[in-house]
């Protein structure tokens, strides 16, 4: 009898853990929606999905590097830079793929050089990724002459607003991502690998999992990552400007977080990811609709962000109790 | 003769203290009956329970039962600060001193109120009392105003110790204070000691070295195993006694028939060195189980962990079925069919956040792969399942946290992980270490399975009772060199210990 509540219990509350975003999501949904009819209207939905999908598809990245048990605190800076420079050859007339497959392998670049100094000097991902940051954004400033981009060519304007069928692109793009992640990091052996490296790094290396390369690996998918969010926010802004991307990391901390993530690595939740960022948006999406002055706003997103991060810490206390106690009760 | 010194007030006395993590044993009633004015060692292998004990007597674990008892009266204290007040000071094994501070400022640190001058310390006054102290205390060569980082290891010990007196401790706890000093620093650190025991304090010295504490300790306390085996007076015991005291007699475990090796050379090292060893050569064949024995630190996990790649090795072969073989990290080693189970659990074992079945499985994913690099899950919860129960873990399911398992079954669970892979070469680092009896003797059983089918088996342990029944051959290390070998039938503890002691 004691043993089958403490299962429940233990179910329960893992239900909860893991899904606490969309949980939080749905609630604050209601709320919202008794308060006001504006919330429920199609555009409205379809707005908020809109301005998700670039900092969506750089918290996939965020995701990942993460769940190995790293970090990357350049990738708002990158993606700066990245819309800059893409931005820059679009409007120089460069075709439309060169310029896609440039923004990916820029991406993908930044991140091999994150991961290079990181490991090859043994400097902690923190540090080497803050001031990769710095120097993304100062590439970033150079290229342009500090002058935002305008102009941009119509197909670079389809990763804003065009089109498939009744479905945004940018919407449908950023949801294959999401499919892609999941598979990536939840379903094959190398997602296996870099949450074995976000577990416990040096058990991993004596399992024979080669570490060291699948950080460089997780790095430049983060990187591959950044560069779509880069052609998405341009691309909706329809001009790259100078400023973008800066602090989105750590927009990308608390979705990811929220998302049921954790910052210590070995666990993952892509899925989460996307809700995280989903009731980050419809948090401020919400608060603009009911009047409520921006600044407020950002203290409301503060005070979630710690509410769901606390939430975290207590319900895996709770859940460790819960366990042991089983143990014991088991003998 | 214990009866009647029960009698006597004891400064301090620890009685029938319990503690377990998470189900281990870790102090099983043990009792420490310290007099006043002594130097009293407390000597027992890693794992006996010492640490545990002194870091329960300063407020820094909470016991699950027993008593301490100071000057007469029942204790309890919540942290160290605690313990200070009440008098008695700890100096742990790794220096804990500021060192960019002078050692006046690190003796006084966290006390400064006495030399106030306003809201302004008065330097001088602090100067002057931390000169008579170290004059007091009668060491010499250490100014007050030098910083820590000038002074050599054993100085940084005696700025400790004269912290430890500057707060009128009675009761001074030392963890292995001589493991990095040399003879002459041993001397002067001696002399100290035992010229506070004359002026009345109680020193309670870790130790592993006997002769050491046969020289400065009026009485000596045994453990092992987390069991208090008994206090002897110094000027009654020897050397032999005490390492019997240390090891133990007890052959209970139940060790399986151990079927002779094959003939076949599998590894071979030839003058292996490292960080912490040198010169080590040895073999092991088909079928062989070879136990490596000696203290902890002696290095013989790093010996096993530069053979298999996780540290740097500098010099010498390696030579695995006569090729030589140059494994730079584990992957290497993994792939020419090594394995390795290793001492720490924690740290180099279990992947905490990942579950039983990803435990396991995660060191032959490849085999599961399937295209796209996506793993075949079905498969994998096949072949997990299989060796669940070959080797019978015992797990409500495969997809539960490795940490919700007892430590006997996440062992077990490592050791299937590396099973799975069939390898030659089976390293086994403590295998047995924090695992309860059952537990134990299954792993024996298995490791003696492994063996008769012909898995060349490396068996590094402390316990000596585990060597002696589980080896064809036996290697002693001492100082991080081979210094002893011998045959199963030629093996007594007495001779191993006096080998692995020195």
């Amino acid at each position: 009898m004691e043993k089958k509540r403490s299962f429940d219990s233990e179910r329960l509350m893992q239900f909860v853990m893991d899904n606490k975003a969309a949980i939080i999501l749905i609630l604050f949904v209601i709320i919202v929606s008794f308060l006001t009819s504006d919330f429920f209207t199609s555009r409205n939905i379809s707005n908020i999905f809109r301005q998700i999908c670039a900092s969506c598809v750089l918290s996939l990245g965020f995701t990942l590097v993460l769940a190995s048990g790293a970090i990357d605190l350049s990738v708002g800076y990158m993606l700066g830079m990245i819309g800059v420079a893409t931005a820059m050859m679009a409007v120089a007339g460069v075709p439309a793929p060169v310029v896609i497959v440039s923004a990916v392998v820029i991406g993908g670049f930044c991140g091999l050089a994150n991961a290079f100094i990181a490991q090859t000097f043994e400097l902690a991902p923190f540090i080497v990724t803050l001031a990769m940051g710095m120097v993304y954004q100062g590439i970033n400033l150079l290229l342009c002459h500090s002058k935002s981009i305008g102009n941009l060519p119509a197909w670079y304007k389809y990763f804003g607003n065009g089109k498939i069928g009744p479905v945004p692109f940018p919407i449908l793009l950023m949801l294959v991502m999401v499919a892609i992640m999941i598979v990536l990091v939840q379903k094959t052996r190398f997602g296996r690998y870099a949450l074995a490296c976000g577990g416990n790094r040096k058990a991993a290396r004596v399992c024979g999992i080669p570490t060291t390369k699948i950080i460089y690996l997780v790095y430049m998918i983060t990187g591959v990552c950044v560069g779509i969010a880069a052609l998405l926010l341009t691309g909706r802004t329809a001009s790259a400007q100078t400023a973008a991307g800066a602090g989105m990391e750590l927009d990308c901390v608390a979705s990811v977080v929220i998302g049921g993530t954790p910052m210590e690595g070995g666990k993952v939740n892509v899925f989460g990811t996307l809700i995280g960022c989903l009731l980050i948006q419809v948090i401020s999406n919400s608060l603009n609709l009911l009047g409520v002055d921006s600044n407020w706003q950002k203290i409301a997103k503060g005070a979630v962000i710690i509410f769901a991060i606390i939430l975290d810490r207590q319900g895996s206390r709770l859940l460790d109790r819960i366990r042991v106690k089983k143990v014991q009760t088991e003998g | 003769m214990n009866q009647e010194k029960q009698s006597e007030q004891y400064l301090l006395e620890v009685k029938n203290l319990s503690k377990s993590f998470l189900g281990v044993m870790a102090l099983n009633k043990v009792s420490l009956q310290v007099r006043k004015g002594e130097v009293h060692a407390v000597i027992g292998e890693n794992g006996a329970g010492k640490s545990t004990m002194m870091n329960i007597i300063m407020g820094d674990l909470k016991r699950d039962e027993g008593e301490i008892i100071l000057r007469g009266k029942a204790v309890d204290f919540r942290s160290p600060a605690d313990a200070i007040d009440a008098g008695i000071s700890m100096i742990h094994q790794e220096i804990s001193l500021v060192p960019t501070l002078s050692v006046a400022e690190n003796i006084w640190l966290g006390r400064e109120k006495g030399f106030m001058k306003g809201p302004f310390i008065g330097e001088g006054v602090r100067k002057a009392r931390t000169k008579e102290l170290l004059d007091r205390m009668g060491i010499a060569g250490i100014s007050p105003s030098q910083a820590v980082s000038e002074l050599t290891v054993a100085q940084m010990q005696l700025v400790e110790l004269a912290r430890a007196v500057s707060t009128d401790a009675e009761i001074i706890i030392m963890d292995e204070p001589t493991s990095s000093l040399s003879d002459k620093e041993i001397d002067i650190l001696f002399r100290v000691m035992r010229d506070l025991r004359d002026h009345g304090v109680s020193i309670i010295f870790i130790t592993h070295k006997i002769e050491e504490l046969l020289t400065i300790s009026d009485r000596v306390s045994v453990y092992r195993d987390g069991c208090y085996i008994g206090t002897n007076a110094c000027a009654d015991t020897d050397k032999e006694q005490l390492i019997t005291m240390i090891i133990g007699r007890t052959l209970t475990e139940q060790y399986p028939q151990i079927s002779p090796p094959g003939e076949k050379t599998v590894l071979e090292v030839r003058n292996l060195t490292g960080e912490a060893y040198r010169d080590v050569s040895f073999t092991v064949r088909e079928g062989e189980i070879v136990g490596f024995s000696g203290l902890v630190g002696a290095g013989r996990s790093e010996i096993m962990r530069g053979i298999f790649g996780i540290d740097k090795t500098f010099g010498g072969e390696v030579l695995l079925d006569g090729k030589p073989i140059h494994v730079k990290q584990p992957r290497d080693a993994v792939e020419l069919g090594m394995a390795m189970v290793t001492e720490d659990r924690r740290d180099m074992g279990i992947i905490r956040s990942a579950s039983v079945k990803e435990n396991m499985s995660v060191s032959m994913l490849k085999t599961f792969t399937g295209p796209l690099g996506i793993v075949d899950v079905q498969k994998e919860r096949q072949t997990v399942s299989a060796m669940m129960q070959e080797i019978s873990v015992k797990a409500a399911n495969m997809d539960m946290l490795i940490t919700s398992l007892s430590g006997g079954n996440q062992q077990k669970a490592i050791l299937g992980r590396w099973l799975m892979l069939e390898p030659r070469l089976l390293i086994l680092d403590e295998p047995t270490r924090g695992i309860d009896v059952g537990a134990k003797a299954e792993i024996y059983r298995l490791i003696g399975q492994l063996a008769a089918q012909g898995m060349a088996i490396i068996l590094v342990s402390s316990e000596m009772p585990e060597i002696l029944g589980m080896s064809h051959r036996i290697y002693v290390v001492r100082d991080g060199r081979i210094v002893f070998t011998c045959d199963r039938e030629e093996a007594t503890q007495d001779l191993l210990g006096l080998h692995a002691l020195g």
